[in-house]
């Protein structure tokens, strides 16, 4: 028991102490072995990209539609040859909607987990350090949220102020904070009677920087690892809300905007509902993996676990 | 062991007043439902008269405070939209999506507690690569996407399932297998840690060299032990189907459950019914928790509540 | 045992579950009714369930496609001329400018067996009428204001002032039995009796309605026996459940479901797409704008390949030639873009930001409809920013409750005339009180005398007039009027009517 006690203390002192692209070198070299993670990530830059590049990289105007060339099927099916991936019901192509649309499941999904995340840190560092009664507050506070439906508020929200994209980041991230707060503090915990925060209380350095510039610092990378799997999971409630009509409202288009759109016509027309549907499964399951990944490689402790 | 079930109460009672005063509150100070009920062509007058009629001119606590008393005495008002009780209204579909979700739950659990098992006795085989693949992509694809791809399959094009609808066993088929989907690869993936854990454990090994029969050891001891962890995301899943997928899973199969009563209650804005529903639900889900809370010692008898 | 039998234990398991549940499905596919029963019961399928029965509460379409059948009205309109014809009433005559006479028919009993008599008629007046009762139809009749028996047989209806379409009105009055109303007022909630040619037998909420039909039925039998109405809100869905036989009948079918349906049969409908335009301020102020909208938009092309061709052009008003006002002599605005672009650079338009409101998923193809316009108003050189609002909130903008709030340039909105006379229109677009207005005054004293001309022949001039005007200073862009689409089994023989109502009675199989 001492023998990994020692090698943690030691493994995390060392790691403050290695220069920082060691670190990525490692990481980088983990990868590499791991091909799966590989592939996720470079499908996850693409379409990162691709998002970006959207204007550039669409060969038609995801908003313009020709009347006349209306749910017409992919190149490969037999359609038109300009539009690969078909056309819908108003003649706008849907490769370039999907580079759109996957801007926006995007946008959503990270400036919404970027509040939650914030929010949720916050609490959690301070509830940790805290401790108390402020962490009984917070806790209970986190404890009786997580009860609450979730989609159910997130659609009252909704409803009530109006869908709007930013509306819909409210409703969302109002949900998404709690489990953020919740590692925050378990986090802070295992950290909080270490002896580098000790020396540290004992020079005098105030709390909030102990916060800050000590504390966040090392447990950073799980955190990162939440983040992503919480993107995810925000990917797809979004495409859900505007599956039902709720979130992203025409003529933006978002994966699950198409899907919701394209439902009335699908039987005659799969192209309208397939691919949005594969792009947001694909992007949820790249960004899973990636974070499992994650999990495992920043921490030494876990590299010995199976799976 | 008093307190412990005084503790457990509170707090339900505080998530389920939380989560109606929220809706409460976020319903009667935006919003305008008069508009919907009325006909295209109502006067400025009607509007007004049916406004006063509602309640909805006075101020936000003078509402609550009708409100509050109201529920008090169990009474949610009147549904806008329907003309009965909203309670009435909002408890009547919820049955249906109960037993959806339930059946749900059975066939997750039936393959993925067997899944979950083989897939820690035999870490890094071939089979659990399949199944950790196979409950990652359960987890990944859009539940109501899913739903609409074997609609298309299953029922357009192999006319094997009816599209829509209530009925005979056929009618079951397709949405609750689709929700089922998600929560699977959950458990299976739960089932798996929590069996590796304990497979890892002395007692294990203690009970193997003893030659008790593997079946035994598997599934009295060790699954027994995980059994916590397996019952609480269960029971997450559960509540997680009936507060959000079914409401999806609804809309694709046209099902009346209690999701699809929501979307048509917030499209209509009818707010006593949606404040009546957002009770239920929550309430289910509350009862859900504590129901699981209860189970512990089933497994671990050692669990005391304080 | 050991790990190797565990293993294979629980793989038969999974394997024989999954055998199982999947095995099941080869099984026969699901089938229709069998042939004998399908003679005399029909299978309808209608986007949502009804609401409430209560029709004089409800503006409910869905419960009005069951109720319909169950419940009937002093006066009806003709299936296939829309002309306004008795029903429950025999004669129906003007004594002077506020009362009218009418004469009940005999012999008519309702289906709870009460005889239907003149203590209904004025029971069924004054509850729709009243206040407390909150009616969200209540508007049709606001002119009504009061019902006195004369006889057994006869009534009197007394109005607040000249009302012409008091008779179309009537049309939407449906008559309930007062003993039963007075007795158990709640039933009317699920379980209406009216003297209409078919009897609820049964409502399983969220499931099914069924209708038997009323053997003491007044009128011709008649063919169907029992009709059960099933509730599809998705229309791809609908359109799958006639094509797999689960149901005979599917209202509200899409023009691109058409070659894949065993039968369809089309009716004019009565809605009429139109676009609001703001002549009271802002951009849209100047006449020449509102015109050069007009000449902008290709309803043609919009009809064909949004509609598949399955909706007609409105003929420069959103009115059909049976509605009283029609004007003749009015024919829809061309498309032009070259005088679009002309008029658009003749009045001054500088590129100001036209703010385009509309709504998605509440009729047919409108958030299509929507963009496609807009798209076309870009062509012609507008700048157009579009809004689309969540139903209830475009409905706050189109009736606005404060009425000083500032009108959208244009709003998006379809358009259907209940009572098929032109003041409801204009009451409601053009008055400057009206709920949905923002036109100046200009129009509204020729409105308010043609509301109350008793004369019909003036009346019908002056509707003309008032036609001719707005065809210049145009209130709205109008747009074109959808045909509906109904898709029925190859045996079911039933012409859609073209007041959508859906009348079970004018149904047969081959």
């Amino acid at each position: 028991m001492s023998k990994s006690i020692a090698a943690v203390t030691e493994s995390i002192d060392l790691r403050d102490s290695r220069p920082r692209f060691y670190e990525l070198r490692r990481l980088a070299k983990k990868m590499i072995k791991d091909r799966l993670a590989l592939y996720a990530l470079i499908f996850l830059l693409l379409i990162f990209f691709s998002a970006i590049l959207a204007s550039v990289i669409s060969p038609h105007d995801p908003t313009t539609g020709d009347l006349w060339s209306r749910l017409q099927p992919p190149s490969l099916a037999g359609g038109y040859s300009g539009h690969l991936l078909g056309t819908d019901q108003l003649g706008r192509d849907i490769l370039s909607r999907l580079f759109y649309g996957g801007r926006v499941s995007l946008r959503i999904g990270f400036i919404t987990v970027i509040f939650s995340s914030f929010v949720g840190i916050f609490l959690g560092l301070l509830a940790g350090y805290a401790g108390g009664k402020t962490d009984t507050i917070i806790m209970g506070l986190v404890d009786i949220q997580f009860a609450f439906p979730g989609m159910l508020v997130a659609l009252v929200f909704v409803m009530v102020l109006g869908p709007s994209e930013l509306h819909l980041i409210y409703a969302l991230a109002f949900n998404g904070w709690m489990v953020f707060a919740r590692m925050a503090r378990s986090l802070v915990l295992t950290f909080r009677d270490g002896p580098l925060i000790e020396a540290a209380k004992a020079i005098g350095v105030k709390p909030l920087k102990i916060m800050i510039r000590h504390i966040l610092p090392n447990i950073f990378a799980s955190l990162m690892t939440l983040f992503v799997l919480e993107v995810a999971r925000i990917i797809g409630a979004e495409a859900m809300m505007s599956f039902l009509g709720y979130g992203i409202q025409p003529p933006l288009s978002s994966w699950g905007l198409m899907i919701g759109e394209g439902r009335k016509y699908f039987p005659m027309a799969w192209w309208l509902i397939v691919y949005p549907g594969i792009m947001i499964a694909a992007t949820v399951l790249a960004l899973n993996i990636f974070s499992n990944w994650l999990t495992t490689a920043i921490d030494p402790l876990q590299k010995g676990q199976s799976g | 062991m008093a307190t412990y079930i005084l503790k457990t109460l509170l707090k339900a009672l505080v998530v389920v007043l939380g989560v109606s005063l929220l809706v409460f509150v976020l319903t009667r100070s935006i919003g305008n439902p008069v508009n919907i009920m009325l006909p295209l062509g109502a006067s400025m007058a009607e509007r007004a008269n049916l406004t006063h009629q509602l309640g909805l001119d006075k101020s936000v606590l003078a509402q609550l405070w009708d409100f509050a008393s109201g529920v008090v005495r169990g009474n949610f008002g009147e549904s806008w939209w329907q003309q009965e009780s909203a309670m009435t209204v909002a408890l009547r579909p919820l049955p249906f999506t109960l037993e959806l979700s339930g059946i749900a739950l059975v066939i997750s659990l039936v393959f993925a507690i067997p899944l979950g098992i083989l897939s820690a006795l035999k870490p890094r085989s071939l089979l659990d690569k399949l199944t950790s693949t196979s409950s990652m992509f359960g987890i990944c694809v859009p539940n109501f996407w899913l739903g609409l791809m074997l609609i298309l399959i299953f029922s357009n094009l192999l006319h094997w399932f009816p599209t829509s609808g209530t009925g005979g066993w056929r009618y079951w088929v397709l949405p609750s297998v689709t929700l089922a989907v998600l929560p699977l690869g959950r458990i299976t993936q739960i089932v798996r840690t929590a069996m590796l854990e304990q497979l890892r454990e002395l007692y294990v090994v203690t009970a193997r060299s003893k030659g008790l029969p593997e079946f035994w050891v598997v599934t009295r001891h060790a699954l027994k032990n995980a059994g916590i962890q397996i019952v609480t995301m269960s029971g997450w899943e559960l509540g997680r189907m009936i507060a959000g997928y079914a409401i999806a899973i609804e809309s694709v199969f046209g099902l009346p459950g209690i999701g699809s009563l929501i979307v048509d209650a917030i499209g209509q804005q009818d707010y006593p019914l949606i404040q009546a529903i957002t009770f239920v639900i929550a309430i289910c889900i509350v009862v859900l928790n504590i129901l699981i809370d209860l189970s512990y010692p089933l497994f671990n008898p050692r669990i005391k509540f304080k | 045992m050991n790990k190797k039998s565990l293993s294979i234990f629980l793989f038969t398991l999974v394997v024989s579950t999954s055998l199982v549940l999947s095995g099941c499905g080869t099984a026969a596919p699901n089938t229709p009714n069998p042939t004998a029963a399908k003679k005399d019961t029909i299978s309808i399928a209608i986007p949502s369930e009804p609401s409430t029965m209560d029709v004089q509460f409800a503006d409910d379409g869905n419960m009005r496609a069951v109720a319909d059948n169950v419940t009937e009205s002093l006066m009806t309109l003709d299936g296939k001329t829309m002309k306004v014809i008795p029903e429950l009433a025999t004669e129906i005559s003007r004594i002077d400018n506020t009362t009218w006479d009418v004469k009940l028919r005999p012999d008519v009993t309702f289906q709870n067996g009460n005889p239907f008599t003149a203590d209904d008629v004025v029971y069924s007046i004054k509850r729709i009428i009243d206040p407390n009762f909150k009616s969200n139809i209540a508007g049709f009749f606001a002119t009504f204001k009061d019902a006195q028996k004369v006889g057994d047989l006869e009534v009197h209806i007394i109005t607040s002032g000249p009302d012409p379409s008091m008779p179309t009105r009537l049309t939407m009055l449906n008559i309930l039995n007062q003993k039963e109303m007075i007795a158990t007022p709640d039933k009317i909630k699920t379980a209406i009796s009216g003297t209409g040619p078919y009897k609820i037998a049964s409502w399983a909420k969220g499931q099914s309605i069924v209708l038997e039909r009323n053997d003491n039925y007044w009128g011709p039998k008649p063919s169907i026996k029992t009709v059960k109405y099933r509730f599809i809100e998705e229309d791809a869905t609908r359109a799958a459940a006639l094509k797999n036989g689960e149901i005979d009948f599917a209202t509200n079918m899409l023009p691109e479901y058409v070659s894949t349906l065993p039968q369809v049969q089309t009716a004019e409908g009565l809605e009429f797409s139109l676009i609001r335009m703001n002549a009271v301020s802002g951009v849209m102020k100047d006449q020449k704008i509102r015109q050069a909208a007009s000449y902008a938009i290709n309803w043609d092309a919009i009809s064909k390949s949004l509609y598949s061709g399955y909706a007609s052009i409105a003929p420069g008003q959103v009115f059909k030639p049976s509605y009283i006002g029609f004007n003749k002599n009015l024919k829809a605005y061309p498309f032009d873009l070259a005088k679009a672009k002309q008029l658009l650079a003749e009045s001054g338009y500088k590129g100001e930001t036209i703010t385009f409101v509309g709504e998605q998923g509440r009729w047919l193809k409108d958030g299509e409809q929507e963009q496609a316009i807009a798209q076309m108003l870009r062509d012609a050189g507008f700048k157009v920013d579009v809004k689309i609002l969540a139903f209830s909130q475009w409905l706050g903008v189109l009736f606005p409750q404060d009425p000083t709030t500032t009108p959208p340039d244009m709003i998006f909105t379809f358009h259907s005339n209940d009572i098929y006379d032109a003041d409801r229109s204009y009451s409601t677009y053009v008055l400057t009180t009206g709920s949905a207005s923002s036109y100046p005054k200009t129009l509204d004293a020729q409105i308010i005398a043609a509301r109350t001309e008793l004369d019909t022949v003036k009346r019908q001039q002056m509707y003309e007039a008032i036609g001719q005007t707005l065809y210049d200073n145009p209130a709205w862009i109008n747009g074109i009027n959808i045909k509906d689409i109904d898709g029925m089994g190859k045996d079911v023989v039933y012409q859609p009517r073209e007041d959508m109502k859906l009348m079970v009675s004018e149904m047969s199989f081959k």
